[in-house]
């Protein structure tokens, strides 16, 4: 038995998947988008469920996300985070560097919100509290025009100052 | 017991069924990279970083070996990959069943769905003695002639 021939083997079989995976409809990415992270700390949190909430590139859907794991994206600068709430509430507190995309806005504004965002972004939405439905209209509106990776920050506003994490006003 | 073992016919048909049984899991596993991609991480076994990577090689290496191997092509030394292969799944599953996770063990992509469970290694270990009459039995290749190791 040849060493040789089997390290070649191995590496012609590599070379074909990464060259079949390049060029099939069904190819997927190379390494997970940055939605594995916060996938990577739900399941380590979470190993019973972590069934019901594995990584799928390919699922067009969102996701709730916690308190600590938006943070964790926030303070890593991985996601987008985007405010759905009118301009006067944004402006009285919001998230810091959030972006502000009011929900009632949404359909005239929605070709400037499309090219500013890239399909594969982490795009984390947040409202006031998880009593507001905005965030989740907003975020049903992104899956519709195809972002793969959106989450829904439930706490919203609320937890996010609770926790005292940073914040920011825009008024006068 | 021992001459029927190294009767040809019964290493031809042993070498045919372990690379016949990793070539459909291969085919499977390309056709539907997304839901072998869920299963592999529903095992909690590799960092995530490198989930994509071996989904998209380890079906290919299954598939060059099996086909290989079909064909009496180098038996000795895919009979080996596609036996280690065979190891590493068996103790992906052995992992699983001691921490109690039942999930689908990704065997076959969703073609057939087999639970992580002592039944999947009692097939395991079946197909394992199937594979290693093959490597045990394969002719060497040594510079365009064929030896046998036996």
């Amino acid at each position: 038995m040849s060493k040789i021939r089997i390290i070649i083997l191995l590496l012609v079989a590599a070379a074909m998947g990464i060259i079949y995976n390049l060029f099939s409809v069904n190819g997927i990415d190379f390494f997970p988008s940055r939605a594995g992270v916060l996938s990577e700390q739900y399941r380590t949190e979470n190993k019973q469920d972590s069934g019901k909430w594995s990584y799928n590139p390919d699922k067009i859907a969102w996701h709730p996300v916690r308190t600590d794991q938006a943070y964790y994206v926030y303070e890593h600068n991985l996601a987008k985070f985007i405010d759905p709430r009118d301009e006067w509430d944004f402006k009285d507190m919001h998230i810091k560097k959030a972006i502000n995309i009011p929900l009632y806005k949404f359909s005239m504004i929605k070709n400037i919100v499309l090219s500013s965002l890239k399909k594969k972004d982490l795009i984390i939405v947040y409202c006031e509290d998880n009593t507001c439905d905005d965030g989740k209209s907003l975020c049903d509106s992104l899956v519709k025009y195809k972002f793969k990776n959106v989450f829904l920050y439930k706490g919203g506003l609320d937890e996010w100052t609770f926790a005292d994490y940073p914040v920011e006003r825009t008024n006068k | 017991m021992k001459t029927l073992l190294q009767n040809k016919n019964v290493i031809t048909i042993s070498r045919i069924l372990f690379a016949a049984v990793f070539l459909f899991s291969a085919v499977l596993k390309i056709y539907d990279p997304v839901s072998f991609l869920k299963t592999v991480n529903n095992y909690n076994l590799l960092p995530l970083t490198y989930i994509n990577l071996f989904v998209i090689i380890i079906p290919w290496i299954e598939f060059v070996s099996g086909l290989l191997l079909l064909f009496n092509f180098y038996p000795k030394e895919n009979s080996a990959i596609l036996l280690s292969l065979l190891f590493l799944f068996t103790v992906a599953v052995l992992t699983a069943i001691s921490r109690g996770i039942d999930i689908d063990c990704g065997c076959f992509g969703n073609f057939f769905l087999q639970g992580t469970n002592w039944l999947k290694i009692f097939e395991n270990v079946i197909l394992f003695l199937i594979g290693y009459h093959t490597f045990h039995n394969a002719p060497v290749f040594v510079k365009n002639k064929t030896k046998n190791n036996r």
